[in-house]
């Protein structure tokens, strides 16, 4: 009896645990025509973390309270961290239906498999956006073979400055000439001032840096433009252009440490001190400049270097810099459909708006710029980027990044430029490392 | 064995959802990236089967060799450091009279703290132009070993591994003080009443008797150092190039960012038979010198 008392006790636990499993599982799940339609928008906005995040975020919410059907899952990612993300995600079969992500070579791999859809699709259906809003070469950023994959958002907007105060205090001139560049070095370090805080992590922000130096040749815009292409970085203006990124180091005109105060909100941080002559950088941080150094800050152009053939006043590096994808499946649902033209319609017009007005971005967006006041911009340092744009007629340079054609080629680049400005290669191994690159990408394909 | 075929039922019942989970999530997981070695995969096409190539090609990639070398040479400082300290830090905590848990505690704070909040920390410490690290060294007179502790390729690799190393000393010290005070008193008593300095207890009876605790020490310390990737990371980006990286970080990077997936879980494949190939070594070897 004790033995079958025993049996029993024990198929009475082994039972009740297969039901403490399955339970759960089968009661998961929709039931059809009970729940909305889940929405998944994969964005960087993190609710708090800035005013241009949580009024993005406000937005959404309320395209989410006027469309009571669906519901919107929002999938936080910030930074680079979105495109191992929408990776993984899609390798699971799980992509999101919306994303924020990049234009250019990134998007390649997902247009191969299909995955983007022709947004042509969402401009017939659109309430808010048309095609000839948009300038041809923003769209052209996120075009393959003659089919828009993904809807352009901002162009990247640089600055190249000094820190007035500095200069005024020790009576030095902003430099126009290589040469004048380079003497700077010396007395910075003479009177304890760091040069700037152009450092490099994960190629952030020197490969912009790289970039502007590679373009001020003709065949600098025209190699660039082309890379993914040709890609052949044994080219007359990436040589030199590396070559004096490595004088630049020599005449201590990084910071110290390139590493530690590469990129974006180090190296904006660190001029943020008060104690660095020049900044270089883009306007996701400006809202990480305080309200005195933006005072202090005066935008000029990059000096011209010896060989250089461009007017360095007249260009920075930025083109389209980001888009938004939609899943072509998620489009072709009917009971998506709808929703995922609301809230695209609410990203492209009313958020781009929102954050043009609060100077976070420069919207492509053509009928947005439009409603745009630049004195009512909130971010001053926008407005004086703007400002100095308008006046100079500056327009942007093609991106090296965005045109090379794979993932590996863009890290392989970036990491040699840490390399690079750390001094732990030469100019030579460093073309020689990036062309290694593209000749493994060229066989393998 | 008989006992076994008599419970053999209730055996199965507890044993096995944990074996369903263990195979599922373990030996599944292990096979699928032994197969996904063999191919070139970027996680959105179909995987093509390459055979050995990503092998050949991890091991004749200069990168890799640096990696490797970076995991191997921390292993043996972490090693070095960790359990060495951990070992004197423990006795003393064990000897000591009044403070023991105070002691304790303090030694374990780090351990609690997030990896990611130490490897920020340590960023900020060991920035040449804002840190403590450079100032400290000017105010002492020892200016001439200020270095670009982040960028400067001769000592990236060692000022990343500090942290890695710092951080987690508590651990085995507290590990280690459990297993001293499995040791009876009467044994270091009697050691002490024959003569035996304290030098001469800690080497001839707490250590011998410690081996299988240290063993285990080393087991962690090795599958720790075989996944390091917060410090690294954040610290570096496992930067200039790959001279601050760990084959944790390095498989990283080739999965999520070169999305070459084949080649990462050679990377996988490679840390866990290194990491099993490190473990039976130190297992013979304790197996030796063990009480």
């Amino acid at each position: 009896m004790g033995n079958y008392r025993k049996k029993g006790l024990l198929i009475g636990i082994a039972v009740f645990l297969m039901i403490g499993i399955v339970l759960p599982v089968a009661a998961g799940g929709q039931k059809e025509g009970a729940a909305p339609v889940t929405i998944r928008f994969a964005h960087m906005w993190q609710d708090g973390a800035s005013e241009d995040a949580t009024k993005s975020v406000a937005i959404l919410k309320q395209v989410e309270a006027a469309n009571p059907g669906m519901k919107l899952v929002h999938e936080v990612v910030t930074g680079d961290e979105m495109r191992n993300k929408i990776r993984v995600d899609v390798a699971a079969n799980n992509a999101p239906d919306m994303w924020q992500f990049w234009v250019g070579g990134v998007l390649a791999d997902y247009v191969a498999k299909g995955i983007l859809l022709d947004i042509d699709n969402f401009l017939a259906k659109s309430k808010k956006v048309k095609k000839e809003d948009i300038s041809k070469s923003a769209w052209d950023s996120c075009t393959f073979d003659g089919v828009v994959r993904a809807f352009p958002r901002n162009i990247s907007v640089g600055i190249f400055a000094a820190n007035a105060e500095i200069f005024k205090k020790y009576s030095w001139a902003y430099p126009k000439s290589w040469a004048e560049f380079l003497a700077l070095g010396k007395k910075f370090d003479a009177q304890g001032v760091a040069s700037s805080n152009i450092g490099s992590k994960g190629g952030n922000p020197s490969h912009f840096w790289y970039g502007d130096l590679v373009c001020q040749y003709e065949a600098g815009v025209t190699g660039t433009a082309t890379i993914g292409k040709t890609l052949n970085f044994r080219q007359r203006p990436f040589i030199k252009a590396a070559e004096y990124c490595d004088e630049m180091r020599a005449a201590g005109l990084f910071p110290k440490d390139v590493m530690a105060n590469g990129d974006w909100a180090p190296s904006i941080a660190y001029y943020d001190q008060g104690n660095v002559a020049f900044c270089y950088t883009f306007a996701w941080c400006f809202a990480n400049m305080s309200e005195e150094i933006i005072q202090k800050t005066e935008i000029i152009p990059i000096p011209k270097l010896p060989d250089g053939e461009r007017d360095t006043s007249k260009f920075i590096q930025g083109t389209t810099n980001d888009a938004y994808c939609i899943n072509a499946k998620s489009f072709e649902d009917p009971k998506k459909q709808g929703y995922l033209v609301a809230l695209m319609d609410a990203v492209a017009f009313d958020i781009g708006l929102m954050e043009s007005q609060i100077g976070s971005i420069v919207s492509v967006n053509n009928n947005v710029m439009k409603q745009v006041k630049l004195d009512q911009i909130a971010d001053k340092m926008m407005v004086k980027t703007l400002k100095y744009r308008l006046a100079n007629n500056v327009s942007g340079s093609p991106m090296i990044w965005q045109e090379l054609p794979s993932n590996k080629l863009q890290f392989d680049y970036q990491a040699a430029l840490d390399e690079l400005w750390a001094g732990a290669i030469t100019p030579a191994e460093y073309i020689d490392k990036v062309q290694k690159s593209c000749d493994e990408y060229k066989a393998s394909k | 064995m008989h006992i076994l075929r008599k419970y053999k039922w209730a055996i199965l019942v507890f044993v096995g959802p944990t074996l369903v989970l263990y195979t599922y999530f373990v030996m599944v997981s292990i096979f699928s990236t032994l197969y996904y070695s063999l191919t070139t995969w970027d996680a959105i096409s179909k995987p093509i089967f390459v055979g050995f190539r990503n092998y050949v090609e991890a091991f004749s990639n200069p990168d890799f060799a640096i990696v490797l070398r970076n995991t191997f040479v921390g292993l043996a400082l972490s090693l070095l450091f960790q359990v060495s300290f951990g070992l004197i830090f423990a006795y003393l905590i064990y000897r000591t009279l009044r403070g023991f848990r105070l002691y304790r505690a303090l030694v374990f704070l780090p351990v609690v703290l997030s990896q990611a909040a130490v490897a920020m920390m340590f960023t900020l410490v060991f920035n040449s132009d804002v840190g403590p690290i450079n100032e400290i060294l000017r105010l002492i007179g020892l200016e001439p070993l200020t270095r670009n502790w982040l960028s400067d390729k001769e000592v990236v690799f060692y000022t990343v591994l500090t942290p890695m190393i710092y951080q987690y000393i508590g651990l085995y010290v507290v590990i280690l003080l459990a297993g001293m005070q499995s040791i009876s008193e009467e044994i270091i008593e009697s050691a002490r009443i024959d003569g035996a300095g304290s030098f001469r207890v800690f080497f001839n009876i707490v250590i011998p008797m410690q081996l299988d605790i240290i063993f285990i020490c080393i087991v962690m310390i090795t599958t720790g150092m075989f996944k390091a990737f917060e410090h690294s990371y954040i610290m570096t980006w496992g930067g200039p190039g790959v001279r601050s990286a760990f084959l944790g970080v390095y498989m990283y990077f080739k999965a999520f960012v070169h999305a070459q997936y084949g080649r990462a879980s050679t990377i996988a494949m490679v840390i866990l038979v290194a990491a099993l190939i490190i473990t039976m070594l130190f297992r013979k070897i304790v197996q030796r010198f063990s009480y």
